[in-house]
């Protein structure tokens, strides 16, 4: 998947596939998927905060990304997150900046 | 579900124009281990390829809308290898093991890269191997000061190879070698000579070939290498030893950074960063190789990626070293490697609750 194109490809991203591509793993269970997924949002969250933007998990398999004046957007997977994320909220979504960097460094960590 | 490394792999071969690359791949199909290869070339070159399975390929780049050059389909290239895949279903033509493509002398690879890892019928079949790029010993510091290409051919590559070193001076030689080391500290720089070069070790870059990925890590991420050839790790705040630049080079502000994070790293916190500095920075990371001791991952997990293109990640079988932390190698234009770090010890500090 391309981050700045977003092209839509078959099969989940890799940051949605666990730590390894070789191994022919049982499938993570229903509970498990929904655990993880659930985990991914809220941390996604608190690096939203810095933007006041929120996202929702959609149907299990997209994500909504939600600005405060009442944006949204559907999207399929992490890198087309970040996209929506500037799209809704208008500012740049840059893991460099500064700002984003000193909340994550005081944030109370997420729990699983 | 077809196991990724039973996947055939495609071997990349690129260099600017003139820099011998027809020639290394003659000598390459020569090799026992490449009899059953398949090749596909963009161009016919002056030196004739004598192989079995040889495709010519004609350009025919799809720009995506959103004008992103590295992530253009080229869609020639997937045509080209379906095509043969179906001739190789149909028994019409031998069953090849391994795939070489070789590019355009003045083609940035990334298109071709971004096709392979992207595609959704070829991810079913085929895997990047590696990229064998060459530099002419002779010209490849005038090619390198010219043409911002061949600089990207350089820093793609999991393998340099400069050619013709027999016919240039040891001191030139060793200037272009130090060049590329800085450009691409990760890649295995290796001579040819007379046409010859070390066919084994080129194909050692593969990965994902489970026989050769432990040697193939320890390689990318020799610290000590990195350091000496100017890479800085700033994890220690104590800069690498630094080439003096001339600011109008393509490659003056290319450089490698050893991003080392202490505490086990949270995936999914990792996830969300590296997709976010990606989408941001993609333009500008060239080059992303790394070890990662993932909390809850008993193997090292191996990432590798080409500016916003990035690998499926694998597991090795062991840790190579007896340190446990995670290091990653940034290949970045113009970019803070200690501020790079920063953020990623934020973002996994936020995860750091998570069993």
């Amino acid at each position: 998947m391309c981050g700045l194109c977003g092209t839509l490809m078959e099969g989940p991203h890799w940051s949605e596939t666990g730590t390894d591509v070789a191994r022919n793993a049982e499938p993570a269970s229903g509970r498990q998927r929904y655990l993880e997924r659930a985990y991914r949002v809220r941390l996604i969250n608190r690096v939203l905060e810095r933007y006041h933007c929120r996202s929702e998990d959609w149907t299990g398999g997209q994500y909504i990304v939600r600005s405060p004046n009442g944006a949204a957007e559907v999207v399929m997977s992490l890198p087309q997150l970040w996209r929506a994320v500037e799209q809704v909220a208008g500012v740049a979504a840059d893991p460099l900046d500064e700002d984003l960097i000193k909340r994550l460094e005081k944030a109370e960590p997420v729990s699983l | 579900m077809v196991a990724y490394s039973t996947l055939i792999p495609i071997f990349v071969v690129t260099g600017f124009l003139g820099s011998g690359k027809t020639t290394l791949l003659n000598h390459m199909l020569r090799h026992p281990s490449l009899k059953d290869a398949a090749v596909l070339i963009n161009e016919f070159g002056a030196v004739g390829l004598d192989h079995f399975l040889v495709k010519p390929v004609d350009e025919n780049t799809v720009l995506l809308a959103s004008g992103c050059l590295c992530c253009a389909i080229r869609d020639d290239l997937k045509s080209a290898i379906l095509e043969l895949n179906g001739k190789r279903e149909r028994g019409e033509v031998p069953r090849y093991r391994r795939m070489i493509v070789e590019t355009t002398g003045l083609a940035d690879p990334t298109p071709i890269l971004f096709t392979l890892m992207s595609d959704p019928v070829l991810r079913h079949h085929y895997r990047l191997g590696g990229v064998i790029t060459t530099v002419d010993a002779v010209n490849g510091m005038r090619q390198l000061d010219r043409h911002v290409e061949s600089v990207r051919q350089a820093t793609v590559a999991d393998r340099v190879v400069i050619t013709k070193s027999d016919l240039a001076e040891p001191a030139e030689l060793a200037r272009l070698e130090a060049r590329l080391k800085r450009i691409n500290p990760t890649a295995d720089t290796m001579f040819g000579r007379f046409g010859k070069i070390d066919v084994r070790r080129v194909l050692r870059a593969d990965v994902y070939d489970p026989s050769k990925k432990v040697a193939e890590v320890k390689h990318w991420l020799d610290l000590e290498a990195l350091s000496a050839h100017g890479a800085a790790h700033d994890h220690d705040h104590a800069p690498g030893k630094h080439a003096k630049r001339d600011v109008n080079r393509h490659d003056a502000h290319i450089r490698a950074h050893v991003v080392t994070i202490d505490q086990p790293l949270d995936w999914t916190a990792f996830g969300i960063w590296l997709t976010m500095l990606l989408h941001r920075h993609g333009q500008r990371v060239l080059r992303v190789k790394g070890i990662l001791n993932v909390k809850g991952v008993d193997a090292p997990v191996i990432v590798n990626g080409v500016q916003h293109i990035v690998h499926p990640p694998i597991h090795l079988a062991a840790w190579p070293e007896a340190d446990r932390r995670s290091h990653i190698v940034f290949i970045v234009d113009d970019m803070d490697g200690a501020l790079i770090e920063r953020s990623l010890a934020a973002f996994n500090r936020v995860g750091a609750a998570a069993a």
